[in-house]
């Protein structure tokens, strides 16, 4: 049964707007800058590493575990029906390190592991990036 | 001296005012940061014209915008006038440590006199609204991808930091039930402390799991309170009413974003940048006092000091080293984890106190220097202080 709270909704910014309204149509997306070929996810226009302005370009969202934790009770309501959840630190093939919640058996997740970017627009205002197995 | 300013280390700590801290109501953390500031002034016998600085620390209220969060009005609420230094400081954990080092600095400059360090919160509620497990920061952005995700405290993200030392090292839940048991000996000899009933490790073992794998006994205490740090040249220091407690080194670290800060965090850094100024080395600490929000951040910022090899922290600090008797002594009054929670004030307060000799059944024989930490953010931000007997 789903709970009758929600989620704590992302907060679009100028700066992630472009990555939102990505989101909403299933495609995830990271910072590019043209200037110094890098990638980052800071959210904020600019490139950290060289200050050139970074454009959103679309990722396929391939990333390697870092690490987890599980979450077996929460009284924050909107999750209570996703207990116990894994949330998981994980780094992208091309650099940025993201943490987000596991969409997928809390028990499966295992550091070291393929995971990839999912959607989930079920719990919130905005559409929200999850890890997915891979 | 290259690269710094020659009398820097003339500096002490003069006075210490701690009020009644932890499930204390009907105060906001401007009251507590008013009455910190006298108990200190009582302490030190200094008078409040003596106070020409002024550095301000808000906790979780001020992060959470809570109303009369500890803020710039505190000059105000202290009738304090024509100020030589007034600053809200923020580096998170590592603010406390941050400010005795901007005072220290001051006072040995001779650019002020005395500078009083605050710090203050008080989150909790005794009819909650909001407890401090739930009442997140949502943030804008990139940050509130945090809460959408369901990381939803700090005990979430350490969680995931403890996971990555784990898997590195081979470090157990046990291991840090050591140092959880360590640290509540200390506890029971301190009658400031929140926890005092002694536990086992299998009492860590059977607390509940808050985020795998921190367990409930992995985890600071919340408190409602305020510490107040007087700061002094050690000249004027030596004229007062407590024996000066020098601030004879400094330094900070601050990985920010770099990819392994989790497991190799700020600590090495700011360690060896302040043992280098006060001319010590890690050998001649009598005693540590380390921000312990998780028994993980006790053990990596040991380790990242150096106090065993990197990844070892396990089984080195295990069998009661850290405790009351063992030969490391550290967060000697029950640190964040069972006394009280007051960010980087902690560690500070009972450091003045046993450098002082004042810790009564828990003084530690041999207190001449200490070695400080302060941990801010999720291991974002670092900052140490060397303390010492003015011998």
């Amino acid at each position: 049964m789903a709970s009758d709270e929600k989620r704590p909704s992302p907060i679009r910014t100028d700066g992630t707007a472009g990555f939102f309204e990505a989101a909403k149509h299933g495609e995830f997306s990271l910072q590019y800058c043209g200037q110094c070929e890098q990638f980052s996810f800071t959210g904020y226009k600019y490139c950290p590493h060289c200050y050139a302005t970074t454009d959103w370009r679309p990722s396929e969202g391939i990333a390697t575990v870092k690490s987890f934790a599980i979450v077996p009770e929460s009284s924050l309501g909107g999750f209570k029906e996703l207990l116990p959840y894994a949330v998981v630190n994980a780094v992208l093939s091309e650099g940025p390190i993201l943490s987000l919640r596991y969409d997928g058996e809390a028990a499966d997740v295992a550091i070291g592991q393929k995971v990839k970017i999912a959607f989930d627009d079920s719990g919130s205002d905005e559409t929200t990036p999850v890890w997915a197995p891979l | 001296m290259s690269g710094t300013l020659q009398n820097s280390h003339l500096a002490a700590v003069a006075g210490l005012g701690m009020t009644e801290m932890g499930r204390v109501y009907g105060q906001t953390a401007m009251d507590f940061a008013v009455q910190a500031v006298g108990l200190a002034l009582d302490d030190s016998g200094m008078d409040k014209n003596d106070i020409d600085g002024l550095l301000i620390s808000g906790g979780l209220c001020s992060y959470l915008n809570m109303p009369d969060a500890v803020s710039m009005h505190l000059q105000k609420a202290l009738g304090l006038q024509d100020l030589k230094l007034v600053n809200e400081v923020n580096a998170y954990g590592a603010t406390a440590a941050a400010m005795l080092q901007l005072a220290a600095l001051t006072c040995a400059a001779g650019q002020t006199d005395a500078v009083v360090c605050v710090f203050a919160d008080a989150p909790l509620q005794e009819k909650p609204t909001a407890g401090y497990g739930t009442a997140i920061n949502v943030g804008t952005g990139v940050e509130s991808l945090n809460g959408a995700s369901g990381i939803l405290n700090a005990a979430t993200q350490f969680a995931m930091a403890t996971r990555q030392h784990m898997e590195k090292y081979g470090t157990t839940s046990e291991h840090l039930a050591e140092i959880a048991v360590a640290t509540r000996a200390w506890a029971a000899m301190n009658p400031l402390a929140q926890k005092r009933d002694p536990i086992t490790v299998a009492d860590h073992q059977n607390s509940r799991m808050i985020a795998d794998p921190l367990h409930l006994l992995d985890c600071c205490v919340v408190s409602n309170g305020g510490i107040a740090v007087i700061v002094t040249s050690l000249e004027r220091a030596r004229d007062l009413k407590q024996p000066p407690v020098r601030i004879l080194g400094w330094g900070q670290g601050h990985p920010g974003e770099r990819e392994d800060r989790m497991i190799h965090t700020g600590a090495k850094m700011s360690g060896q940048q302040a043992l280098q100024m006060a001319g010590t080395k890690l050998s001649d600490i009598d005693i540590r006092q380390i921000y312990d929000c998780f028994t993980y951040t006790t053990l990596v910022t040991l380790e990242d000091y150096g106090f065993c090899a990197k990844g070892e922290g396990g089984e080195a600090f295990a069998n009661n080293r850290l405790g009351p008797g063992g030969d490391l002594p550290t967060n000697t009054g029950g640190g964040q984890l069972s006394s009280y929670y007051m960010w980087g004030m902690t560690p500070i307060s009972e450091a003045v106190i046993q450098t002082r000799g004042q810790a009564g059944e828990r003084q530690v024989p041999n207190h001449d220097l200490t070695l400080v930490s302060g941990n801010g953010g999720v291991l974002q931000y670092h900052a140490s202080l060397v303390l010492g007997a003015d011998t």
